[in-house]
């Protein structure tokens, strides 16, 4: 091997990088958990550990600039450090074979995490009595819609998640006929109505619901319990003409409609939909509660499954600690509303929730082998 | 082997950094939706579900639809077309001539908290924005089958328009994760003649 593919390799598999990873770590949750104060769970994990860089505040210049690695960044080079230590620098014997296993299940829990913080996703479904979905949405990410109806079985959904709105201020899709202007856009906002006689704040819009509303910037929301109202003010564009100014918000209940080139299109606000391969159907949903009393005793949804491709159609009924499994979704009975007529579910997708239980297997096999290899040594050399 | 696990030792980055790229446009095609269905997703709370199992389910939380808070409103107030956001929209007729308006707003949450919004309205009436501290002192209570309903009532300092000053009378009921906004806004005499029958519509409040 060459020198310095050697020294690269014995820095990334050195036990001094592993300690600079875990002190690295450790000072990450400790800013992530002051910080919580002021960005609220979701948002200090997301600013914490779901980056590779942490950056540092904005100055008016285009870019910010990175100050302190994240939380993507150290538990990527933890992997690496673990796995290169690992493959390279340990050798497999059966008196180290504890310790291997200890290993590789430290490698694959960190590797469960990778994969969860990626591609797990989180949503939420509310069905009401007798009505199906087939889709479930996201409580903190918003996306632009912009809904082609021209069909009379189906609507072609353009969504634009928030991440495109907050930066770009030109939008466009070769499908669409029409560029999107974000003239302004508002992570979060107060709406209100504008009696008239108020000068200040005209509204940039021309078309819509939001040519009398007066919008103006909030502060973000920081508790977990709360959700920004996203709101902006878009222009669509063919060429240089003009089709007119929208506000979309997600404040605005329904989405708004218009028709270009004879074509209607739905423009709405909202929050983010993960399209479902089939349909939930609510039949019923039960809150029963102890006799003569208030407290809850049981929350249950009766929901009809349907997977048209699958020529599937089966019920399920869903409560408390009995979610249903179906297509790689979970989906727990959450809450209610609307007089108990709306179930709401929490709906969770995460490909790597078997990484973890593979992981803690691995590392309690490691750590019995590593106590019955020493033990059996020890005796060995003990007795006479 | 090992030069298989170096190799991949290499390659792991690129793989990881591709899972960190923005999000693009995506393009669905989805089935017509039909419009009850948009009803019942605007039911999603903005308030969490219950994280654990045994915890106590959230409250309900609704907010379509002017069908969660009825009122009864007073003989003298002309319904006008709701518009815009406006759940409900009255016009009342004062002596003089003078008018008052008054409409009935509902937004999910909290919508911007109570002091911003209380701001808001005396910002519109150009009188200097309160304290928290402050706020208390400005508060009114009255107790309705809905809820309790805060309100409060201020008049600009000078008319801003015409001869006569401006007075808003504005109230706030927090309900099922929603906030409901009443306001009567209009010259002073109008407004400060309709206060009565302002308060009394609000104790008419009632879940629906």
């Amino acid at each position: 091997m060459k020198p310095a593919l050697k020294r690269f390799l014995d820095v990334l598999s050195s036990l001094q990088l592993t300690i600079l990873c875990l002190s690295l770590l450790m000072a990450l949750i400790v800013f992530c958990t002051l910080d919580q104060v002021h960005l609220g769970t979701f948002g200090a994990v997301d600013k914490y550990f779901r980056h590779f860089f942490l950056y540092g505040p904005a100055d008016g210049f285009a870019r910010r600039l990175p100050v302190f690695p994240g939380g993507g960044m150290v538990g990527a080079i933890l992997l690496f450090n673990l796995s290169a230590s690992h493959f390279y620098r340990f050798q497999w014997t059966r008196r180290k074979s504890g310790i291997w296993l200890i290993h590789a299940g430290l490698i694959v829990l960190v590797l469960g995490e990778f994969v969860t913080g990626m591609l797990a996703v989180e949503s939420q479904m509310a069905v009401e009595e007798g009505f199906s979905r087939n889709y479930t949405e996201s409580p903190r990410l918003t996306e632009l819609t912009v809904v082609d109806a021209s069909s009379k079985e189906h609507d072609e959904v353009y969504s634009i998640p928030e991440s495109i709105l907050s930066r770009q201020k030109v939008i466009r899709h070769p499908k669409l006929p029409f560029t999107i202007l974000v003239k302004k856009y508002y992570e979060n906002s107060t709406l209100a109505d504008n009696p008239g006689w108020v000068r200040e704040l005209p509204s940039l819009a021309t078309m819509g619901v939001g040519k009398k509303i007066i919008v103006r910037p909030a502060a973000p929301v920081s508790r977990d319990d709360e959700a920004n109202q996203v709101s902006a003010f878009v222009e669509l564009m063919d060429g240089d003409r003009s089709l007119g100014t929208w506000l979309a918000s997600t404040a605005v209940d329904a989405p708004q409609g218009f028709s270009y080139l004879g074509v209607p299109y739905r423009l709405a606000l909202r929050h983010k939909r993960y399209y479902l391969p089939f349909t939930i159907f609510l039949k019923d949903f039960k809150h029963d509660l102890y006799p003569g009393t208030e407290i809850p005793k049981n929350f249950s949804s009766s929901v009809l499954l349907s997977n048209e491709k699958k020529g599937e159609n089966r019920e399920a009924l869903i409560y408390m600690n009995h979610p249903l499994y179906y297509e790689g979704k979970t989906f727990y009975q959450a809450s209610f509303a609307k007089n108990d007529t709306v179930s709401i579910f929490q709906v969770v997708e995460n490909p790597g929730w078997v990484l973890p239980y593979i992981a803690f297997i691995l590392v309690g096999v490691g750590l019995l082998t590593q106590f019955l290899t020493h033990l059996l040594a020890f005796k060995a050399e003990s007795s006479p | 082997m090992r030069g298989f696990f170096i190799a991949a030792l290499f390659l792991a980055p690129i793989i990881l950094s591709l899972g960190c790229g923005g999000d693009p446009i995506e393009v669905t095609r989805v089935p017509k939706e039909s419009a009850p269905s948009e009803s019942a997703q605007a039911a999603l709370p903005d308030t969490p579900r219950a994280e654990e199992d045994n915890a106590p389910m959230a409250a309900p939380a609704a907010t379509t639809a002017a069908s969660e808070v009825a009122w009864k409103a007073p003989s003298g107030w002309k319904e006008e077309p709701a518009s815009g956001m406006r759940r409900a929209s009255f016009s009342v007729q004062g002596d003089d001539g003078l008018a008052a308006d008054v409409s009935v707003v509902n937004l999910p949450g909290s919508a911007g908290g109570l002091l911003q919004n209380i701001n808001r309205w005396r910002e519109q009436i150009a009188l200097p924005p309160l304290s928290e501290k402050e706020l208390a002192s400005h508060l009114q209570k009255t107790a309705s089958a809905a809820g309790t309903v805060q309100w409060v009532d201020f008049v600009s300092s000078a008319p801003l328009e015409g001869k006569h000053k401006r007075r808003v009378l504005a109230a706030v009921l927090e309900q099922s994760g929603q906030s409901w906004f009443f306001k009567m806004s209009g010259d002073d005499p109008a407004v400060a003649a309709g206060r009565p029958d302002f308060i009394r519509f609000l104790e008419s409040l009632r879940p629906r």
